[in-house]
């Protein structure tokens, strides 16, 4: 084929692009705590963008990226916070009190504990 | 209802949608195949409108009505989201000047580096909106960008200053505004691809500043005074 974007490396990429979506999935769906699922939520966005990428699809991989990694876990972090606090009757100080069972370290939700909440805690 | 009743349903159900999907996607063209039927005729239709950004080109000229659908549907969930948090019954609302997020807080680095890439993401933002027609990008991916970039305030530990810059009241009216123009003009002159790009541009990023506003202001200000429900 004369099409530069097909052949055995395209395929191989497109091959590996779909198996990190289907990695980043998994992790979201082990991931147990709510904060850290939203990071790993976003970072299952940016793979999902990445795949559209390779697929030739810049303008649906711009809007995942906007969306999928940015908007949406942005959301939920700010929900979650605002149900704690609402939970503890208007105090901002709190987080981490829940005995997490974060369930399987797969690679990608090492990130420090309680980071996930940084969208608006840490007095 | 019982839950056998309810298996039986969602049985029935799940074999339905599973026969038309199939039905559906057997006729799909084989994956990464040479002949794109909808594809052609959609490069050929762009081409001539002088629209080198296909996709916009489908979006904003010959699917200008499904855009409106869509343009309509963020803008209910932005009013939804602005009706559904506003402050209720015993809640009351901190200044947001008053609160311990103060610019104290962060870290210098994390400061400098919010305040360094505010105008830069603005920036790519409106870049996005501009050259939509020509490539990669338009109204929707540049007014999320722009939408989420004024909240890099709020990461840099400024929460006051995020509050000055996106004004909520001036954001519902422009957000309303924009939504009505780019209606107007998808009706009347569908094909200005720029122009949609535009309205679409200033539309979304309304819209996502006003509803992240409001989660924001649910996480940091709205509190229930001490004897309020439990």
């Amino acid at each position: 084929m004369s099409d530069p974007f097909s052949g055995p490396l395209a395929d191989a990429l497109i091959l590996t692009a779909l198996a990190l979506t289907v990695l980043m999935a998994t992790a979201v769906v082990l991931t147990r705590h709510p904060a850290r699922q939203a990071v790993v939520l976003s970072g299952y966005g940016m793979v999902l963008g990445v795949l559209f990428l390779v697929l030739q699809a810049p303008d649906v991989a711009m809007s995942q990226i906007g969306v999928g990694t940015v908007v949406v876990p942005l959301i939920v972090v700010l929900a979650l916070h605002a149900t704690r606090r609402h939970r503890k009757g208007g105090d901002t100080g709190e987080d981490d009190r829940r005995p997490d069972h974060d369930t399987s370290g797969t690679a990608s939700d090492g990130d420090p504990a309680g980071r996930g909440a940084a969208g608006g805690d840490a007095p | 209802m019982r839950t056998r009743t309810r298996t039986l349903l969602f049985a029935a159900g799940a074999a339905g949608a599973a026969a038309l999907f199939t039905a559906g996607a057997l006729d799909l063209p084989r994956f990464g195949g040479a002949v794109h039927p909808y594809g052609d005729r959609a490069v050929r239709q762009a081409l001539r409108e002088s629209t080198t950004n296909t996709i916009s080109s489908v979006n904003f000229d010959q699917r200008a009505f499904d855009t409106i659908g869509e343009e309509l549907i963020l803008m209910a969930s932005a009013i939804g989201a602005v009706v559904l948090l506003r402050v209720v019954g015993k809640e009351a609302e901190d200044q947001g000047a008053a609160h311990r997020h103060g610019p104290a807080e962060v870290s210098d680095a994390l400061r400098i580096v919010g305040y360094l890439l505010l105008p830069v993401t603005l920036l790519i933002g409106v870049y996005i909106i501009a050259h939509g027609a020509q490539s990669p990008g338009g109204g929707f991916q540049g007014g999320v960008v722009l939408g989420t970039a004024v909240h890099l305030l709020y990461l840099a530990g400024d929460y006051p200053a995020l509050q000055r810059l996106r004004p909520i009241p001036v954001f519902e009216s422009t957000e309303a505004l924009a939504a009505g123009v780019f209606v107007a003009m998808a009706l009347a002159a569908a094909g200005a691809v720029p122009a949609l790009n535009g309205a679409v541009g200033v539309e979304v990023g309304c819209a996502l500043v006003l509803l992240i506003g409001k989660f924001f202001e649910q996480a940091l200000l709205v509190r229930e005074p001490p004897g309020g429900t439990p």
